[in-house]
């Protein structure tokens, strides 16, 4: 018998099969008929020697298929920044909290306004004797100008503090004054770090209203009601505390294991909206639907292109929601409606990571969503803007995915050919999990003209071939050289820093949008990129995306060997507004205002 | 279930062959034949119908009715398929004496095809205690075991098959078949491949290449599962099996040739699911919702097809079609989470009756009336078996 735990996970697909099979096994044992030979198989003995050719036994069954070479490299240079980070989740004292699953995040920002990229990372956490988690120090890395080295400044600046066991890291500058200011979700409480502009950070969350005591695993910035200043949407998990940490075993019922989230109930999210002065109260029961359930990842943007801020939760073991924005009035539900709620089968699945992207440029926007082993790495393509097809299968994703157990999850070109690619971290939340591995290998998977994908991670470098226990991921372009860098963050594994260091060779650029009536972050703008060979190109401005990870806001593009001939920026205060001839291989700065833009390189 | 038709379909050939021996062997004749309670015992033993059949045809219409007699005329008709006339017989007999293991054997095995699970285990448990490393009496305990729902006992019997008769590939697959059902996929796969290692006759080898492929399917090894089912004869479950595989690889193209040639009525269950995918993917909706609901009048309790019927129609913006269909699908949905904790259940509680009751009943809701029916004799075979009422401690 296997355990209720992992009967639990297995649940929606198995019992297809299960009916299915067994019925199938019985009908072979009785119809077999064969006296004394009751197994689903019978002799014949008028039949020739079957010429039993081996079949080809998998390599790797995280992902064995789809493999492509390619070009791209990925070197892990943590070490040689001078980064080093783990994220602890405190599994050493043996509690099988559930909790240790989770893992943390990992931001890109640029924490002093410098111009120069830094890294934030959560530490996790520990447990006490009697089960109490216990927060462990956020990791803070800043980059210096002229310096090949990231210098470690969590205390400096006041941000390794850890009030609880930590998750997510979400940046963004919500009193709009030009620094960038982090959420850190977690077990007990949220943290909100307010950026004094001076090198140091300001713990004020309590102060400002973000008081919430349930689990929260991610957030999300974004202006959901359209009054210039950034409210918060926070993720919330399982209803677990150290008093009620139950028993659960692995597939062979003596192996103590970390319980299914079937095991609990879940949380229900929280909607914060800003005051306008610094303070934000809780909107959750005033602002139309919001997320219920066992919350990993989060995306807000603007999913169906009307000009707000549309936010999309995965949830785990349950359905995804699909929160569209009213015209900035309240969320509606539209999660069963969107086609976005279920995997293929219609069935919930085990959700965690999330972006958005246009990965057939199309001009509508797609979801990508990470599921756990048995189920499959969701693509939603958008049909119309409203209606989404899973076309993880005709896409090679499916396939490409394996049983990889999905974290953090970004769409990015990394090849800088114009298409958005797929970074996927991945690591098993179980200890003893029975079909696949621990570890995993991320996926590196290309983007073929938004006709398929296929997986690099063998060939694209020693870190991407071997298998790691992913979490949060980040992207930015941390050397400024003109492709996207990756941070990594694992369980109990060092702080990944993976530089890009491919020969991808096309022109690329850069958008860095400022908002003034909008929020400064202007989360839920779209920038459309029209190029000199007739093709246009969509990003979006987003908040959450990964998992519990923030990424560089730039928008970048990779043009290949076409140059841009004007840039059409949709704000979410309504604004439209266009560059003409944006430089290549250059970061354009725009400042939303009637038409004024600036241009420079980095 | 797609796959459930293949294997059925190459028994129930194989059954036609074995009728057609016994049809063979009632015309052919032979003289002077004299019945001893060893030789019933050898034919029995060896399962020599040819021999058994030779024997009663010359037996004296005025001779004693002996247990030898009785035994052998079971058996006759056991071999010749016709379990209920087999019973007659063994009911007048005790096992007893030098028959004794023979008449368990056989009681055993009419037991089990006439679906009295609990008395037949009752034989078969009784011939194990003399001899325990009866290979077929753990055969068939395997197979009652399964049959009811306890998974850990039947595999302990396959391994123990499996050590007594290392080189029949029949328990491997058998294993194969239970770490399938549980999604033991890391356990199936190489149970399977050992199975196919050992398994010489084609029509064994289809099966369990069919079910390895299967097991590669869903653990996403699609390049592997292709490999497995080129060793397949051409088949449209093999057509449709492939199509799945490259679909998946993202090349749909040679997916919707691989089955376009097929006439979708010659296709099956999962070929015309792929081709309603296909179709609902490149916009034709018709094509798409056609598909899916003669699947769904194959199969009613398929909540997949109920849930694409809904996303065609809510691409075409038929609303309450559309709520009609997902409100399904729902309800199939949960009949079958409930029947997922019933199974649980049930293997847990080894011979609980009123869970299989319930099983069946929630059966009988989905539409899934053989399956209803199997749950039911499995909870009479709980009520009257008198098997230990030991139960696997629940955690």
């Amino acid at each position: 018998m296997i355990s209720t735990q992992t009967s639990e996970i297995l649940q929606n697909k198995n019992q297809r099969r299960r009916l299915g099979i067994l019925l199938k096994a019985m009908l072979a044992i009785r119809i077999a008929g064969c006296h004394h030979e009751p197994d689903g198989i019978t002799k014949d003995a008028s039949s020739s020697t079957g010429d039993v050719t081996q079949p080809a036994s998998p390599t790797d069954p995280v992902s064995a298929v789809n493999e492509t070479q390619s070009s791209l490299r990925f070197e892990d240079i943590a070490s040689a920044l001078g980064i080093n980070h783990q994220y602890l989740n405190g599994e050493e004292s043996g509690h099988y909290s559930i909790l240790e699953s989770l893992g943390g995040g990992v931001a890109m920002i640029d924490g002093d306004g410098d111009g120069l990229l830094d890294l934030v990372a959560t530490g996790g956490g520990r447990f006490e004797a009697d089960g109490t988690p216990v927060g462990l120090s956020t990791g803070f890395f800043r980059q210096t100008q002229g310096s090949p080295r990231f210098k470690s400044v969590a205390d400096v600046a006041c941000l390794s503090r850890a009030s609880y066991y930590t998750h997510g890291v979400h940046a963004s500058d919500f009193d709009n004054d030009g620094f960038v200011d982090l959420l850190i979700t977690g077990y007990g409480g949220l943290q909100f770090f307010c950026n004094l502009g001076d090198g140091t950070f300001e713990e004020s969350a309590a102060d400002r209203g973000l008081t919430d005591a349930l689990w929260s695993s991610s957030a999300a910035w974004g202006d959901f009601n359209a009054d210039g200043a950034a409210d918060l949407y926070v993720v919330h998990y399982v209803d677990w505390s150290p008093g009620q940490n139950k028993e659960c075993f692995a597939a062979d019922e003596t192996t103590r294991d970390v319980c299914s989230p079937r095991q609990f109930s879940g949380l229900p999210d929280r909607l914060f909206l800003s005051r306008g002065d610094g303070q934000f109260r809780d909107a959750s029961s005033d602002f139309g639907t919001i997320g219920s359930s066992k919350g990993l990842g989060i995306v807000t943007g603007d999913i169906d292109r009307d000009g707000d801020v549309d936010v999309y939760v995965t949830n785990d073991t349950e359905k995804n929601c699909m929160l569209v924005n009213q015209s900035n009035q309240g969320f509606a539900d539209q999660s069963e409606s969107s086609g976005t709620a279920y995997g293929d089968t219609g069935r919930e699945e085990g959700s965690m990571g999330v972006d958005l992207c246009d990965f057939n440029n199309d001009g509508h926007v797609d979801i990508g969503v990470a599921n756990y082993e048995n189920e499959t790495f969701a693509m939603y393509r958008s049909f119309n803007g409203q209606f989404f097809q899973h076309v993880s299968r005709s896409t090679g994703i499916a396939a490409a995915g394996g049983l990889s157990v999905g974290w953090g999850t970004l769409f990015l070109d990394l090849d800088i050919d114009g298409d958005e690619d797929l970074f996927v971290a991945n690591g098993h939340v179980i200890r003893y999990p029975q079909n696949a591995p621990l570890q995993q290998p991320p996926l590196v998977l290309l983007n073929d003209r938004g006709q398929r994908f296929s997986n690099i991670a063998k060939s694209s470098g020693d870190y991407t071939a071997a298998p790691h226990m992913g979490r949060g991921i980040a992207a930015g372009d941390l050397d400024a050289d003109g492709d996207l860098d990756i941070a990594v963050s694992c369980l109990n594994q060092p702080l990944a820093i993976l530089r890009n260091s491919g020969t991808a060779s096309g022109n690329w650029l850069a958008v860095r949008l400022i908002g003034r009536q909008s929020t400064r972050h202007p989360i839920g703008a779209t920038v459309e990129v029209q190029l000199t060979d007739g093709t246009s190109l969509l990003r979006l401005q987003k908040g959450g995306t990964s998992y519990a990870s923030t990424s560089q806001p730039d928008l970048h593009f990779g043009i290949g060997k076409s140059h841009a001939q004007k840039l059409t920026i949709q704000w979410p205060s309504g604004q439209i507004q266009t560059v003409d001839a944006p430089l290549p291989n250059a970061v354009t700065i725009v400042i939303e205002s009637a038409s004024e833009s600036s241009h420079g390189p980095q | 279930m797609p796959l459930r038709i293949l294997p059925v379909t190459a028994l129930l050939a194989f059954l036609l062959v074995t009728s057609s021996i016994g049809i063979y062997v009632a015309w052919q004749t032979d003289a002077g034949v004299d019945v001893s309670t060893s030789e019933v015992v050898k034919i029995v033993e060896s399962n020599d119908l040819i021999r058994a059949e030779i024997l009663l045809r010359d037996y004296p219409a005025d001779a004693k009715v002996t247990d030898s007699l009785v035994l052998l005329r079971g058996y006759r008709a056991l071999a010749a398929g016709r379990p209920d006339d087999a019973l007659r017989y063994f009911r007048y007999l005790k096992p007893e004496g030098e028959l004794r293991a023979s008449v368990l054997r056989c009681t055993g095995e009419t037991l089990y095809k006439t679906g009295q699970l609990g008395e037949a285990e009752g034989c078969f448990r009784r011939i194990l205690q003399e001899s325990p490393t009866d290979p077929q009496a753990h055969r068939w305990m395997a197979a009652i075991h399964y049959d009811l729902g306890r998974m850990d006992a039947s595999l302990l019997h396959l391994r123990q098959l499996s050590n007594l008769a290392p080189e029949d590939g029949r328990p491997h697959f058998m294993r194969g078949v239970i770490y399938h059902d549980f999604g033991q996929l890391s356990l199936a796969l190489p149970a399977l491949t050992t199975s196919l290692s050992l398994t010489k006759t084609s029509q064994e080898v289809t099966q369990v290449r069919t079910l390895l492929a299967q097991v590669q399917m869903e653990l996403k090894d699609f390049s592997a599962a292709i490999v497995t089912l080129a060793g397949l004869p051409e088949s449209v479950e093999k057509k449709a099996m492939l199509a799945e595989c490259f679909w998946n690889q993202g090349k749909t193209e040679e997916a919707s040739k691989l089955i376009s040639g097929v006439d979708s009525i010659g296709l099956p269950a999962r070929g015309q699911l792929l081709q309603a995918r296909i179709s609902l993917e490149s916009g034709d909706t018709e094509e798409s919702l056609s598909l899916l609901k003669s699947l769904i009048l194959q199969d009613r309790s398929s909540e997949e097809s109920e849930y694409l019927i809904a996303m065609v129609y809510q691409q075409r913006g038929e609303q309450q079609l559309y709520q009609e269909h997902l409100q399904r699908s729902e309800e199939i949905k949960a009949l079958k989470t409930r029947l997922t904790e019933l199974s649980s259940r049930a293997m847990a509680a080894q011979y609980d009756a009123d869970v299989r009751l319930e099983m069946a009943a929630v059966c009988e809701n989905l539409g899934m009336q053989r399956m209803a029916d199997v749950w039911r004799q499995a909870a009479a075979a709980c009520l009257n078996g008198g098997s230990p009422k030991q139960e696997v401690p629940a955690r």
